[in-house]
């Protein structure tokens, strides 16, 4: 039984691949080996076969709109969207993937890091990491992110129950997704909060139930020029732009974090950094006095003078 | 977890390909590719066997052979390119990818990564925009849990260290012996062999670390006390937090003056300097130095202004 199913579905999808237009269900069913019974029984095989296909990420459109077929939905598979196109990696880029996908080793996705790297790379072996393994302890667990990922692939909504800081309760939540952002070492899913209609961020170590995803398919648009960082807080907090000067080869700390950095003169670089803070700008300035000169904020660099003015007083 | 017919139809999807890029594989090296037993393996290759595209006459099925366990493919039929990344793996390789670019210090190498992280972004657009998924690896959190494995394989590492005091990075061969927690965050002690004594290193000032092969030295305690000098420190008000906060044993001698032992003075007067509220009583020596250090700060400021 289910031997000549695997052999439907993979029939199914060579012919779906290989027409140029959408096929009728009645030619499906007429030319694509496996099918049999009443029109009721192919009827239920096909949208069975159709859903298993969709949901193992393979994409078949649909066209119902077309006026060649009159009232009857037309299917195919375009190749562009079932085909990896594999000739725009070079093999240096191959060897890039390679190392990175190498990096989930013991992190639970071995499994899809081996089959993404057999079809990406020709062959499972992800070799072992140079690096000790890293992605592991942020938390992701394989269950949540493949719910996650299904729901992004057909544009499906999720429910879940979630749990609040500082609330012992759950509730329910249906969410369609649309992004995914680390930080800090968390997860933390994007998406249209259904019932509060609002885009919401939801820590993945907050969902206390099993996701489950809506049958419904291309129930929403992710914009192309969506980005997940708009909608957490966290990373949109207003850094302050401070420009320093600093000598040749000090002040590593103002170093390690920077924006841009171009020679000055001899002596000096002039760089960029984002603060958190005035106060913290204001205390790298002074900790780096001998080696750093505060250019902008102004009134930031006054600040620090006013600081030096007293600590010459106090000692004199 | 037992395979489902959809599933096995995938893995029947991505056998052609792979031998077609593969020619004359054997059954066990395809067995352990597509992580199934050898009798699974030959039954899918039966099956393929019979697949093929309407009309299912010998031209139009996939044309497979096996003879001595290696198997060769002469037709793929409409099979012959991999089938496309799910969304999973589409997620699963950029969290790689960004966390690779963080991973590597080489410039060139990292924008040789970004590069790629971007193209292969673009590739998968229509799937999931390019801003649809942000990862960024928290850089204390990674060298915690290098430093951690270090421990735990009792093996050394090369450091980078940031020297905040004397403002620079130092390359340090170190044993990790524990981390412990502190009022000025997480700490590591480690033997140093650049120094011969134990050490703690800063979590967040440890730029970079790497295993090293080297087996762990055996320690010699060849570490002397250091000596230390007493200073006097006068506070603007009576709150002693400050104090508190910046070293362990202090001595309240009333007016608001503590006695602290230190044992680099360039911590002091860099301390002092972004402290707000402290003066430097004595030795005479090190205030003097801060008003020195202060009023040279202050003119290179106004010269700069000016």
């Amino acid at each position: 039984m289910s031997q000549a199913k695997t052999e439907r579905l993979v029939n199914l999808t060579m012919a779906l691949l290989a027409s140029r237009r959408y096929m009728k269900k009645s030619e499906i069913f007429q030319k694509v080996a496996g099918y049999s019974g009443t029109p009721e029984t192919k009827e239920r095989m096909f949208e069975r076969d159709k859903d298993d296909l969709r949901n193992l990420g393979i994409e078949i459109e649909v066209a119902s709109q077309d006026p060649l077929f009159e009232d009857e939905a037309g299917y195919r598979i375009k190749p562009e969207s079932y085909r990896f196109p594999l000739k725009e990696i070079s093999e240096a880029e191959k060897s890039i993937l390679s190392t990175a996908l190498a990096l989930w080793e013991s992190s639970g996705f071995e499994k899809v890091a081996s089959e993404t790297s057999r079809r990406l790379l020709s062959g499972n072996q992800i070799g072992e990491s140079t690096f000790p393994s890293l992605i592991a302890p942020i938390e992701l667990v394989e269950e949540s992110l493949n719910e996650i990922a299904k729901a992004l692939a057909s544009r499906s909504s999720i429910e879940f129950h979630y749990q609040k800081q500082d609330s012992r309760n759950s509730e329910n939540r249906r969410v369609c997704p649309m992004g995914l952002s680390t930080w800090h070492g968390s997860w933390y899913l994007v998406g249209e909060d259904l019932d509060r209609n609002d885009i919401r961020a939801f820590k993945l170590s907050r969902i206390v139930s099993q996701i489950s995803i809506n049958k419904k398919r291309e129930m929403y648009e992710i914009p192309r020029d969506f980005s997940v960082t708009d909608y957490l807080v966290m990373l949109n907090r207003e850094l302050i732009e401070v420009e320093w000067l600093v000598r040749k080869g000090r002040a590593q700390l103002l170093r390690s974090n920077l924006k841009l950095e171009q020679s000055f003169d001899e002596e000096w670089d002039l760089i960029h950094t984002k603060e958190e803070s005035l106060e913290a700008a204001l205390e790298k300035a002074l900790w780096h006095y001998d080696s750093v000169i505060l250019v902008k904020p102004i009134k930031l660099r006054e600040q620090v003078m006013r600081r030096f003015e007293k600590l010459v007083d106090q000692h004199e | 977890m037992s395979e489902n017919a959809a599933e096995r139809a995938i893995r029947l999807l991505d056998l052609v390909p792979f031998i077609l890029d593969h020619q004359g594989i054997s059954i066990n090296q395809l067995a352990k590719e597509f992580n199934v037993s050898k009798e699974e393996i030959i039954k899918d290759l039966n099956l393929l066997f019979v697949c093929g595209l309407p009309g299912y006459t010998p031209l139009e099925l996939i044309d497979i052979s096996f003879e001595d366990e290696l198997v060769y493919l002469r037709d793929p039929q409409n099979l012959s390119e991999p089938r496309t990344l799910t969304i999973s793996e589409i997620i699963v390789t950029r969290i790689a990818l960004s966390a690779l670019h963080e991973l590597v210090s080489d410039p060139e190498k990292r924008a040789e990564i970004q590069a790629l992280l971007r193209k292969f972004s673009a590739l998968f657009e229509s799937a999931l925009p390019e801003n649809a998924i942000h990862v960024e690896i928290d850089k204390e959190q990674r060298t915690q849990k290098i430093v951690q494995h270090a421990i735990e394989s009792g093996r050394n590492l090369s450091i980078e260290y940031l020297n905040l005091t004397k403002d620079e990075v130092s390359s340090r061969e170190i044993t990790p012996i524990e981390f412990v927690k502190s009022h000025q965050g997480l700490t590591l002690n480690a033997y140093c062999h650049r120094v011969g004594a134990v050490r703690s290193f800063k979590v967040t000032q440890i730029i970079s670390a790497v295993e090293s092969n080297r087996s762990q030295m055996l320690f010699n305690s060849t570490e002397q006390e250091e000596s230390g000098v007493e200073v006097q420190l006068r506070t603007s008000d009576s709150d002693s937090s400050l104090i508190n906060r910046l070293v362990k044993d202090v001595k309240s001698l009333g007016d608001n003056v503590y006695v602290i032992k230190i044992y680099q003075e360039e911590w002091l007067i860099r301390t002092v300097f972004s402290q707000a509220g402290l003066e430097i009583a004595s030795p005479f020596m090190i205030r003097e130095l801060l008003r020195k250090e202060a009023k040279s700060a202050l003119k290179r400021y106004q010269e700069f202004s000016a």
